[in-house]
């Protein structure tokens, strides 16, 4: 597996600063160029630097952290939505993604103490998408279909009347607290905010990453 | 009654398995309570799998949630609908 790095130094700086290098080294990947050092503080209240997963006992070690770190940072209800983001995102890894190399998840905290401040929380795998996931149960349909679909109640790869409750649960917790999702998987980007819900085209992506931002104190 | 103690933060499915795995096959003539005195947060799929394993597939007398937060007791009921088992599940 090879590399190749962003052009932007600043976009470099951030991925060393989220500690690829780290997650990177452990598939044997050859780096094309060098990932910049990055002289580190400690930012434990703003960064969930890139971790990796690859069970459900490392899922729920990951929501649990993200509870941990985030606690008290935000509102209650914020907190408890990424933490269910979280859980139920990597779940949805576990289960259904077919991800040799398992999960990721990265968050962090911006504009502390201003009024604008927020948390992102992402997280993605290298799996089969969401459109091969679904279509041994809803047969063939295009990467923007499957996503539609995948953000629907009680649609899920697994024929039981609990199951899909993951995703759209996400959706609609974050969107209630006037938060964005963005769902990438194939060759189509879903950016869904309280009002609207848009699709582009973009590269072909292996897997899916799903991206959740919330404003930190929503309502004031 | 069977007693199930919920641990603070609980997210995957794996692990309702886990907080239910000793309980009887057979729990028709039983309720089970889950002590969620401790509990600060659960995911849909966590609550909706304990519903399942207590009320579905050992088809449990009761499940009463003591002490969760509201959240949970909104993904319990919501769970217990969705599986036609609302009749069976306690929350306060």
């Amino acid at each position: 597996m090879r590399l190749v790095l962003p052009e932007d130094p600043d976009v470099r700086s951030w991925l060393s600063r989220m500690h690829l290098g780290a997650v990177i080294d452990a598939f044997g990947a050859w780096v094309e160029g060098a990932l910049p050092r990055v002289p580190e503080r400690g930012r434990r209240d703003t960064l969930i630097e890139l971790e990796r997963f690859d069970d459900a006992h490392g899922s729920d070690r990951l929501a649990s952290f993200v509870w941990e770190r985030l606690e008290g940072g935000a509102d209650g209800e914020v907190v408890n939505q990424l933490f269910e983001a979280t859980g139920e995102l990597g779940l949805n890894v576990v289960e259904h993604a077919g991800s040799p190399a398992g999960g990721f998840v990265a968050a962090q905290h911006y504009k502390a103490g201003m009024p604008e401040e927020r948390i992102i929380v992402a997280v993605g795998d290298v799996g089969v998408g969401i459109r091969e996931s679904l279509r041994p149960r809803y047969g063939d349909m295009t990467d923007g279909e499957a996503i539609r679909r995948a953000i629907q109640w009680h649609v899920s790869r697994i024929p039981d009347e609990g199951r899909g409750q993951g995703l759209p649960g996400v959706v609609d917790g974050v969107r209630g607290l006037d938060g964005v999702v963005w769902i990438r998987s194939g060759a189509v980007s879903r950016k869904i905010t309280r009002r609207r819900e848009t699709t582009s085209e973009v590269s072909r992506l292996q897997g899916t990453i799903v991206g959740a931002r919330l404003p930190c104190r929503p309502g004031r | 009654m069977s007693t199930l103690i919920a641990p603070r933060l609980v997210s995957s499915r794996h692990q309702a398995r886990e907080l239910t795995a000793g309980l009887a096959g057979d729990l028709s003539d039983t309720a089970v309570m889950v002590d969620c005195s401790a509990l600060q947060a659960s995911t849909p799929s966590f609550v909706d799998e304990l519903v399942k394993a207590v009320l579905v597939d050992r088809r449990g007398s009761r499940l009463v949630l003591k002490g969760a937060p509201e959240r949970t007791v909104e993904l319990a009921r919501r769970a217990a609908h969705n599986r036609g088992v609302a009749d069976r599940l306690e929350t306060g």
